[in-house]
């Protein structure tokens, strides 16, 4: 299947190989990068609302046992927060802010488009499993012929280096 | 009796008559001469020359003598005639040559009627007149630019700019200019001015993005090439030949 999506590339199309690499896939430490980048994202408005919340709460006179509930719910919402912020770039185009920075592209093995939202949430959940094992699932990159790890190869999905976007220029 | 012997006796009295003559009339010149002399001061030292003077004023005597002169053209003919006879040259070599220009200069320079005199010129309306209407015509710009084509403005300039006074000058313009910029009002309120311009915000923002995607650039590069040498490390590990490179067409089920 062929799609074209805004001004990118195809999505079916052919994902260039990167010049140096000699490879149309994206590697262990491109991923790693992006994936901090993420990471930084997602802690960093846990940690401006867990602030916020704290403050606010801080004003009130919360029982000790509502307090212990209401981080226990926060904690819940921080992992619902960053699962949803990867389903939601996975599903929507393949990029996440981290992966846009680093230009690369979650795609379907498949149809080479945007993995479904449900494929994006089994990928999700897996990311701890291939950490599991001393990293093994991540390492499987290093050695398989189109770079995926655990999570790919379950979820049938490629991370490729994605084409430059051109800016658009006022 | 042969008659320049007779005539002797005539010719003797001819001459006794001619030098009694010229006697007679030199007493009578020196005479006349003391006696005119005489009367002539006495007139100027008496009331006559007073009562003269006098008259010549009543009667406005001096008035009436230049008036039909003036409006005759006389004096015009004269200065004509004089122009035409070369005498102002003449009077101009003349003054020149016999040094009375440079007294005239070196007198003006040494008293205090040059200063005067610049000082009333320098303040006359007229002379500003005359400079803003010189500055505004075009024959200033033309001379200005004919001034600054010339390869002797190149080298003047040069040597201003080289000279110990002009960096003298600089520097102090500079330190003065530093030490004052900080304590005045006017230069922040500009910087803030200009801060807060947008094309300058907006200049910042696009020199900002610039920057952040050449960072992102870099980092990209050295990380491609760091997957392509953990690769390689890895399958060195293992002792295995590196995989086969998926060919540039990408994923094979990606297509």
């Amino acid at each position: 299947m062929t799609a074209t999506r805004g001004t990118e590339a195809p999505v079916g199309a052919a994902a260039p190989a990167v010049q140096g690499t000699g490879s149309a896939f994206a590697g262990l430490a491109t991923r790693m990068i992006a994936f901090a980048a993420d990471a930084l994202v997602i802690d960093a408005v846990v940690l401006f609302v867990a602030l916020v919340t704290a403050a606010g709460m801080s004003l009130l006179h919360v029982p000790d046992d509502l307090r212990t509930l209401a981080a226990a719910v926060g904690a819940g919402l921080a992992v619902l927060w960053a699962v949803g912020y990867f389903v939601f770039f996975w599903a929507a185009d393949g990029q996440t802010p981290g992966n846009r920075m680093m230009r690369i592209r979650v795609q379907n093995v498949d149809s080479a488009g945007p993995l479904t939202a449900r494929r994006a949430l089994v990928r999700v959940l897996l990311l701890p499993v291939s950490a599991i094992p001393l990293f093994a699932g991540y390492l499987m990159i290093l050695v398989d012929r189109r770079r995926r790890a655990l999570h790919d190869r379950v979820v049938r999905s490629v991370v490729v280096y994605a084409p430059e976007l051109r800016r658009r220029t006022r | 009796m042969p008659a320049p012997v007779l005539l002797r006796p005539a010719a003797a009295a001819f001459a006794f008559g001619r030098r009694a003559e010229r006697g007679v009339r030199r007493r009578v010149e020196s005479g006349a001469g003391e006696l005119a002399e005489r009367a002539v001061a006495r007139v100027l030292g008496g009331p006559l020359v007073d009562a003269l003077a006098e008259d010549l004023v009543r009667y406005r005597v001096v008035e009436r003598m230049s008036s039909p002169v003036l409006a005759a053209g006389t004096v015009e003919r004269v200065l004509d005639h004089a122009d035409t006879a070369g005498l102002p040259q003449r009077i101009a070599d003349r003054l020149l040559a016999d040094g009375i220009a440079e007294q005239v200069a070196e007198r003006l320079l040494a008293g205090p009627e040059l200063e005067r005199i610049v000082r009333l010129v320098v303040a006359s309306e007229p002379l500003h007149q005359a400079i803003a209407d010189a500055l505004e015509s075009p024959g200033a710009e033309h001379l200005l630019s004919t001034a600054l084509e010339s390869p002797g403005f190149g080298r003047l300039l040069a040597q201003v700019v080289a000279s110990h006074a002009v960096d003298e000058t600089v520097a102090q313009v500079v330190d003065e200019t530093v030490a004052r910029l900080p304590r005045s009002p006017a230069m922040w309120s500009l910087i803030d001015e200009i801060a807060g311009s947008p094309a300058v915000t907006e200049a910042i923002a696009q020199r900002s993005v610039g920057f952040a995607d050449h960072v992102a650039g870099t980092v990209r590069d050295r990380t491609r090439t760091a997957d392509a040498k953990l690769e390689r490390a890895a399958w060195s590990l293992l002792r295995r030949r590196p995989r086969d490179t998926v060919p540039e067409g990408g994923p094979a089920g990606a297509t």
